[in-house]
């Protein structure tokens, strides 16, 4: 009797085990169910136009024939977005369905480095239609045939095909290794203002105490000085970079942490074993030294950086981008009265930084795996279109925007915010990142505020004479390169994060030298030097 | 019921025994079916070790390339530095584990049960709380301007240290924080070994005149050795994989040298560039170093203690 009752009360224990497994698991994947968005049905609100609707004019389509699709079709899309911008749908997607009969639902990235989830994605194989934020990289990476190559698609791509003409480097530089271009690049040049990194400080405080507009390393070190001296417990230099300060202040010494081709140069050659960069070592020590410098600029990033700058006398000399000069002050000016950031001229003797790309490896691409390949290539062509463009940028006029009659823009509906693409993105999905790879020229983001303007008035010639060639290497060279890449970097942040902080002597420079010849500095050179012949003979 | 059991090879008798406990098989199947699935699927799955593996292209698609990924890791100019990283701390992590067993020993000697229960569960409390928090305190407690340990260094006249940039200090952080962490939990399998030793043991021993240490040195320690020598077998066979999480935590660019282990290492080069190929082969070569280990360790205890695993 007695047995008979513990092998029951067994039996009971371990079905309740067993039950309660198959209740996690099934939990699990209706959760999955519900976050995926719906594929069949359209949208709500009329987004399948009948076809007896009067001709809307649209604007410049650039030779794109709208609708693009005779019967509505469904896309799904997935890109990095703001967390607080209305997907699956928003004014964007349904604009863009009524001109093209495409309904889009556009997912968002789980976090901001998409690489590991779009593994997944191609893994599992349930790649959306469309795919942001990608990259010829990290496309090779995930493998080629999960995505279309664009190149073989162009006579379908009236307006992406004269981005094409008018850019030649995209095909220069950015196709894979097997000759195919696999996204639709971020024109910058187009979208973001001239210059858009250099040096930002405090107005107010150089005003309160007169201290000029420093200009090169001398003047920069007089006024960190006096600076010091006038606030003893200040760190007046700041950063929020960390170990990559070094990145920024080499380029405005002549020189490059990594490899580079010098202004008006025409090889490749390796910075960190320059004498321009030994002197830059030498100033940032001696700035270390004296205390004008943060203690822990190597470990800087933004949350120790914000709360520095955000104090009355903490920090005051930073160089970041100018985008974030708005949104600091506006978080400053209620505790500190009078807060004032200006942009001001490179740190460096020689007074310039690398030039900014024109276009950049990262745009959007589509699944090889769609079924509706040419809609989804048709769609994006047409947000490179004179018409795709303003909708993306800037929405519907009257709609969205209003030009007023001197001419200016104005947005009704976001009266009281700061007029960026952050807040146009939260109000109608305008200016998403992936989609946006053009804009109108009356977007917010090529007219930037007051103080970005200063900036790019300031610094007139900013930039080396060209950009740095991209170039793309064979998978032989990938797979030589990355190792001495991957130990150079981490020594030249290493030595450098040391010499600055006075652990170890410039006076060790020679070994330093023949530190990097021995993890094959000059294999490097070599490598480069021959992807760039090649890269030059197309 | 019971059958007496006899040295017979029958089968029959065999699957009489597996019939009896039927229960308890039933019971060990999660257990099993969790083995199978995480532990030696995975295993199988090695192979992607000697391929050039594509997640688009999956296993079966991968082309081999059999021991590139090996060669590349070791040609790895900084290889040796690694290895050299990641055998110190994994030795320094073994060579600090006895504390968990002298701690033992003095919970034991407390008379208190109700202060020896707090102290206990006290202790291994900090096992629960992640490594990102317990790096992030030692984060704060160390940093030079307004971090405790400075400050109190400050009042014996001494000017603040960046301690979290120095290579001569990071191997100590990183292993008084592993320590401070597992002490206790380390320490809850010797405090149940020593409970099993036999209370006649100790009398006896009073009765020859031993003292407590006496008694700690000839009676308790010999009790637990076989437990002493199974853990320290275990704990040298997993020298070598000592995680990245703590490393990469505590790591800044200024103390690499040190503190770029395997792990790091791997982060960097395989899994950030989705080079699952390359990561599983220096997972694989992790592996076999480890089994030397084991083998090696347990060899060595057999022969000097007669304890051992198999």
């Amino acid at each position: 009797m007695k047995m008979r009752k513990r092998s029951f009360t067994v039996l009971l224990v371990m079905v309740f085990m067993l039950v309660s497994i198959l209740a996690a698991c099934s939990n699990n994947s209706a959760e999955q169910q519900e976050t995926s968005p719906p594929t069949s049905g359209g949208t709500d609100g009329g987004a399948s136009q009948p076809s007896d609707q009067p001709v809307v004019d649209y604007g410049d389509t650039g030779g794109l024939a709208l609708p693009i699709a005779q019967a509505s079709k469904n896309l799904k899309a997935i890109t990095t977005t703001n967390p607080d911008s209305p997907l699956p749908e928003n004014f964007f997607t349904q604009e863009l369905a009524k001109r093209t009969n495409l309904n889009m639902q556009i997912e968002r990235y789980k976090s901001t480095d998409p690489t590991e989830e779009l593994g997944l994605l191609v893994a599992s194989n349930s790649l959306p239609d469309i795919v942001g934020a990608t990259s010829g990289t990290l496309i090779s990476r995930l493998g080629e045939d999960m995505f279309v190559p664009i190149n073989q698609y162009l006579d379908i791509l009236p307006n992406y095909s004269k981005v094409l003409e008018e850019n030649p480097q995209i095909m220069k530089s950015f196709r894979n290794a097997d000759g195919n271009l696999y996204t639709f690049n971020y024109l910058a040049h187009e979208i973001s203002p001239k210059v858009n990194y250099g040096m930002i400080f405090r107005q107010d405080i150089f005003d309160k105490h007169n201290i000029a507009l420093p200009n090169g390393p001398d003047e920069y070190y007089e006024a960190l000085k006096k600076l010091k001296e006038i606030y003893p417990d200040s760190y007046p230099l700041i950063n929020y970079y960390g170990e990559e300060i070094v990145q920024l202040f080499s380029q405005s010494w002549g020189t490059f942490h990594k490899m580079f081709v010098p202004d008006g140069g025409n090889q490749w050659e390796y910075g960190p074993i320059s004498d321009e960069y030994k002197d830059m070592l030498v100033y940032l020590a001696k700035l270390y030294k004296e205390g004008l410098m943060d203690p822990e600029f190597m470990t800087s990033r933004a949350d120790r950086f914000d709360s520095l700058i955000l104090q009355p006398d903490a920090g005051f000399v930073f160089q970041g981008c100018f985008c974030r000069i708005d949104s600091l002050v506006n978080s400053a000016t209620e505790k500190i009265p009078g807060f004032e950031l200006s942009p001001g001229y490179f740190m460096g003797p020689k007074g310039k930084v690398m030039a900014e790309a024109r276009v950049l490896d990262f745009g959007i691409s589509v699944s090889a795996k769609s079924a509706h390949i040419e809609d989804a290539l048709k769609l994006i062509d047409y947000l490179y279109s004179p018409s795709g463009s303003t909708l993306v940028s800037m929405g519907v006029e009257d709609v969205t925007f209003k030009v007023e009659p001197d001419g200016t823009i104005s947005y009704p509906e976001l009266q009281g915010k700061a007029l960026n693409r952050t807040e146009l993105e939260i109000a109608y999905g305008l200016n998403m990142t992936g989609f946006l790879n053009r804009s109108d020229p009356r977007g917010v983001t090529k007219n930037v505020s007051p103080k970005y303007m200063e900036a790019v008035e300031l610094l007139q010639d900013p930039f080396w004479q060209e950009e740095q060639p991209v170039m793309s290497f064979t998978e032989d060279e990938i797979s030589t390169k990355t190792p001495i890449e991957d130990a150079l970097l981490k020594a030249v942040f290493e030595y450098s994060t040391k010499v600055i902080m006075g652990t170890e002597s410039i006076d060790g420079w020679d070994s330093w030298v023949k530190k990097n010849e021995s993890l094959g500095y000059k294999k490097l050179v070599d490598i480069y030097n021959t992807a760039y012949e090649r890269y030059n003979n197309q | 019921m019971d059958t007496v059991k006899t040295k017979s090879n029958d089968r029959m008798h065999r699957w009489r025994h597996l019939y009896r406990d039927r229960h308890l098989m039933i019971l060990f199947l999660p257990c099993l079916i969790y083995l199978a699935v995480f532990k030696i699927t995975p295993v199988l799955w090695n192979v992607t070790a000697f391929q050039n593996y594509k997640i688009s292209k999956g296993i079966a698609g991968s082309e081999f390339i059999y021991f590139k990924h090996f060669i590349n890791f070791f040609n790895n100019p900084d290889f040796l530095v690694i290895l050299k990283n990641t055998l110190a701390l994994g030795l320094l992590s073994v060579l600090t584990y006895p504390i968990a067993i002298v701690f033992a020993l003095l919970l034991n000697e407390l008379r208190s049960q109700w202060f020896k229960k707090s102290v206990q569960t006290i202790s291994y409390l900090p096992f629960f709380i992640s490594i990102v928090v317990v790096s992030g305190m030692a984060w704060s407690f160390l940093s030079p301007d307004d971090g405790l340990i400075n400050r109190m260094i400050g009042w014996i006249g001494i000017s603040p240290q960046y301690f979290m940039a120095q290579s001569e200090w990071f191997s100590s952080i990183y292993i008084f924080t592993l320590n401070w962490q597992h002490l206790g939990y380390n320490s809850i399998i010797f405090v149940a070994a020593i409970t099993g030793i036999s209370q006649d043991l100790f009398d006896a021993a009073e009765i020859d005149g031993c003292n407590r240490f006496k008694k700690i040195i000839h009676v308790t320690l010999p009790g637990i050795s076989a437990t002493i020598a199974v853990m320290m077998i275990i704990t040298v066979g997993n020298l070598i994989m000592i995680g990245f999480e703590r490393a990469l935590l505590l790591q800044t660019p200024a103390t690499y040298e040190v503190s770029d282990v395997i792990g790091t290492y791997v982060y960097r080069v395989g899994i950030q560039q989705l080079n699952y190929g390359f990561a599983s082969a220096v997972g694989l070569f992790e592996s076999v170093i480890s089994l030397l280990l084991l083998v090696g360790a347990n060899y060595f205890s057999k022969q000097v203690s007669k304890v051992s695993i198999w």
